[in-house]
């Protein structure tokens, strides 16, 4: 009776086999994603003193104004550009600083993005990775700047 | 009536004075004290006649003695016992997976069946790379990870009522 089955278990075994491994092959050639991922960067002067919020700041300065309690906000600068999976965009800072984003995996719209801040002297102030929805921004902030402070916004997408 | 008394005597810590008054260890005055407590209170005489009871058995009970024959012959029995219980349990013979898989069609077609489950709640899961259907990033935005690059300590925070992380480096201000 069992013996009976047995070629039948054969190709289920192989078919199981095929299937785990077809999954397990399709995995990091999606997970690599195909593709560019669009850039945009936002320099943001933030200090207490005169000046106000910069209307080009858009819809940010709302919430720039419910995370931080500057009085002014001034956009510097807003470079655009756009970097393949796994290869760098660098984008020169205030101060001598740079920025450098490589975005790693493309899920949707979806990006995983690498983030460093570079020093003056080339040395790095933070390295971070993060996950971001396409148009959602994540600020990296801090660097010091005249009497205030440089805010940057980071969106891809 | 007196067995809330009673209960009141109990609460109040007087059940150890009452074991050490049937005992016979209470002094003089303590002992009258007790006595004349003792004669409006019907559960605690009981009580302490329960004492007494406890104490005659406890005198009564011969103490155990071994010889010293009897003392070897008694740890060398508790030895033997450990050890016994001690030693693992024989293993059984298992059978092998693909055994398994033979010789059970059922379990063979349900893994089949599971393995067919799994590729395809893979391929689903991966179909949201070319389909959009919904984030699993609950605000648009996570951060994975945050290295500081120097001596410059970094914070991750957002604000109660925004939506924007914010990663912050606190950079020492250049002396002037």
């Amino acid at each position: 009776m069992v013996r009976s089955v047995r070629p039948l278990h054969g190709v289920l075994f192989r078919v199981w086999l095929l299937m785990v491994l077809l999954g397990v092959l399709t995995l990091p050639v999606v997970a690599a994603g195909q593709g560019v991922v669009p850039l945009k960067v936002q320099v943001i002067y933030a200090a207490n003193e005169p000046g106000g919020v910069d209307s080009r700041l858009g819809s940010l300065a709302g919430e720039l104004q419910k995370t931080f309690r500057y009085s002014k906000y001034e956009l510097l600068d807003s470079p655009q550009g756009s970097a393949p999976v796994n290869q760098g965009w660098r984008t020169a800072l205030p101060g001598g600083r740079s920025l450098e984003i490589t975005p790693t995996a493309i899920q949707g719209d979806e990006y995983s993005l690498t983030v460093m801040v570079q020093g003056p002297g080339g040395q790095s102030l933070v390295n971070t990775r993060v996950k971001l929805k396409a148009g959602r921004s994540v600020l990296v902030g801090g660097p010091t700047h005249q009497k205030g402070v440089l805010i940057i916004a980071i969106t891809a997408g | 009536m007196s067995t809330i008394t009673h209960w009141l005597h109990k609460t109040g810590g007087r059940g150890r004075r009452l074991a050490a008054y049937a005992a016979g260890e209470l002094s003089g005055a303590e002992r009258v004290r007790t006595e004349s407590a003792l004669a409006g209170c019907p559960g605690c005489r009981r009580e302490v006649e329960a004492y007494r009871l406890v104490a005659r058995a406890l005198q009564a009970t011969p103490r155990v003695s071994l010889t010293a024959a009897e003392a070897q012959a008694f740890w060398s029995g508790v030895e033997q016992r450990i050890a016994t219980r001690a030693r693992p349990r024989p293993l059984t013979a298992r059978p092998a997976l693909r055994e398994v898989f033979w010789d059970h069609p059922r379990l063979s077609l349900a893994s089949a069946a599971a393995a067919a489950v799994l590729v395809l709640g893979l391929t689903v899961s991966q179909m949201s790379g070319w389909l959009y259907w919904g984030t699993s990033l609950p605000n648009g935005v996570e951060v994975l990870s945050v290295e500081p690059g120097g001596d410059a300590p970094v914070m991750l925070f957002q604000a109660p009522g925004s939506s924007l992380k914010v990663i912050w480096v606190f950079e020492e201000r250049p002396t002037e």
